[in-house]
């Protein structure tokens, strides 16, 4: 009996230390990822405060071994408090108040990724392209003011996928740039273009 | 395996059910919110004398018009007239001897305006009409209207058109000025204070 443990404990560390000889991820065709994500706009004149109320979501196959296509749809919030001030909103017209602006964009499209190694760890480079919905709210005293725009996305990335158990799930850390051409104009705050900056920590599957 | 993809499915259900984060308005800072506007064809120079309106119009529900009259809105009225006399305007005697004359209209309830269609002076029972003809607009204002808000209008007198009407060559709408159900009137006269800071050209 203590012979049949003794063998069962070092078969089970063998599973644990020895180097996987089986798949890492569950399908080695295709990949998941979803992310929690931190955006940090890059002089945005409406909202420019980073902040980590995002998620990403993405899948792709693997066409070729190292290439993969697909689709990823992904959302963020950018808020930014502006003090009281004195906005001239016209040549005649102006507003004192303070005011709350809040980001909300949810690009979606296609994607394509190359990882330049297979196995456990998998870095890789990717663009995503598509559209991209955009809402620019104003809250000011009681009020809102609400603009809802559509963009052309674009998006390069780089990051890697990494699974440190065979046949389970593992981890993905990326980041990014995004560019996309929603534009508003709210309480003369004029934005033409937005462009971000960002990290993606998730899950791979 | 199963239980693998059950997590993730449910945590992708969980972020679209709360994926837009709603921006913190407590941060606001709950203070008065004041917009005016001018007419840019008017030379503000070119008057000499002022005369405020000792009677704030009550907009409300009633059909009938009501006014406001007592020491607390001679209040709100004193602070316009002092900001007219160190704009180096002379204040005169009744509106009938004054260049301009501002009325003041109170926002007791929204009622009017969530009932009424087109401009919100339009109609309005005991709305301000001394000046014969009536008045308009030479500059587009629009806004949403809410309770406790004071709008003011100050009126040319020496622009009277051939259909007799009087030009509005400046306004100001206040609003955020009730405190709890109650006009706080420190508010209301910093209100009125930042309306004359924003419009610099109003002066003799």
């Amino acid at each position: 009996m203590k012979r049949v443990s003794r063998i069962l404990f070092i078969a089970a560390l063998a599973a644990i230390l020895a180097p996987s000889t089986t798949k890492a991820q569950l399908s080695l065709d295709a990949y998941y990822n979803v992310d929690w994500q931190f955006n940090i706009p890059l002089n945005n004149k409406f909202s420019n405060v980073a902040s980590g109320w995002g998620m990403n979501f993405e899948g792709g196959y693997y066409v070729l071994p190292q290439m993969a296509v697909g689709g990823f749809l992904s959302f963020h919030t950018n808020n930014e408090y502006l003090s009281r001030r004195t906005i001239n909103l016209t040549a005649t017209q102006s507003i004192s108040t303070d005011q709350q602006h809040q980001m909300f964009s949810l690009p979606f499209g296609i994607l394509a990724r190359y990882r330049f190694i297979e196995g456990d760890f998998q870095p890789y480079a990717g663009l995503k392209i598509g559209a991209c919905y955009t809402e620019f709210s104003n809250y000011y005293y009681i009020f809102m003011t609400k603009e809802d725009t559509w963009g052309f996305y674009m998006q390069p990335e780089l990051g890697f996928n990494i699974y440190p158990w065979a046949n389970s799930i593992g981890f993905h850390i990326a980041m990014y740039y995004s560019f996309s051409t929603n534009k508003c104009n709210i309480m003369s705050y004029e934005q033409n273009n937005l462009n971000n900056f960002g990290l993606r920590f998730g899950i791979a599957f | 395996m199963k239980r693998f993809l059950i997590l993730p499915l449910l945590a992708i259900l969980v972020a679209f059910t709360s994926c837009e984060k709603d921006p913190d308005t407590d941060k606001l800072d709950d203070n008065y919110l004041v917009l005016t506007n001018y007419d840019s064809g008017t030379d503000f120079a070119s008057f000499d004398s002022f005369f405020v309106i000792d009677s704030i119009l009550i907009i409300n529900d009633q059909t009938k018009a009501t006014y406001w009259k007592n020491e607390n809105s001679q209040r709100i009225v004193d602070a316009f007239n002092e900001h007219f006399k160190a704009r180096g305007y002379t204040a005169a005697d009744k509106g009938a001897e004054a260049d301009i004359v501002l009325q003041l209209s109170y926002v007791s309830t929204t009622y009017y305006f969530n009932n009424t269609v087109g401009p919100w002076w339009y109609n309005y029972p005991g709305y301000w009409n001394w000046g014969g003809g009536g008045w308009y607009y030479p500059f587009s204002f629009y806004y949403t209207y809410s309770t406790g808000s004071i709008i003011g209008e100050l009126v040319d007198r020496k622009s009277e058109r051939s259909d007799k009407k009087l030009t509005i060559v400046w306004n100001t709408y206040i609003s955020g000025l009730l405190y709890g159900n109650n006009l706080s009137y420190y508010r209301t006269i910093n209100a009125i204070n930042q309306a004359f800071e924003q419009s610099p050209y109003l002066v003799k």
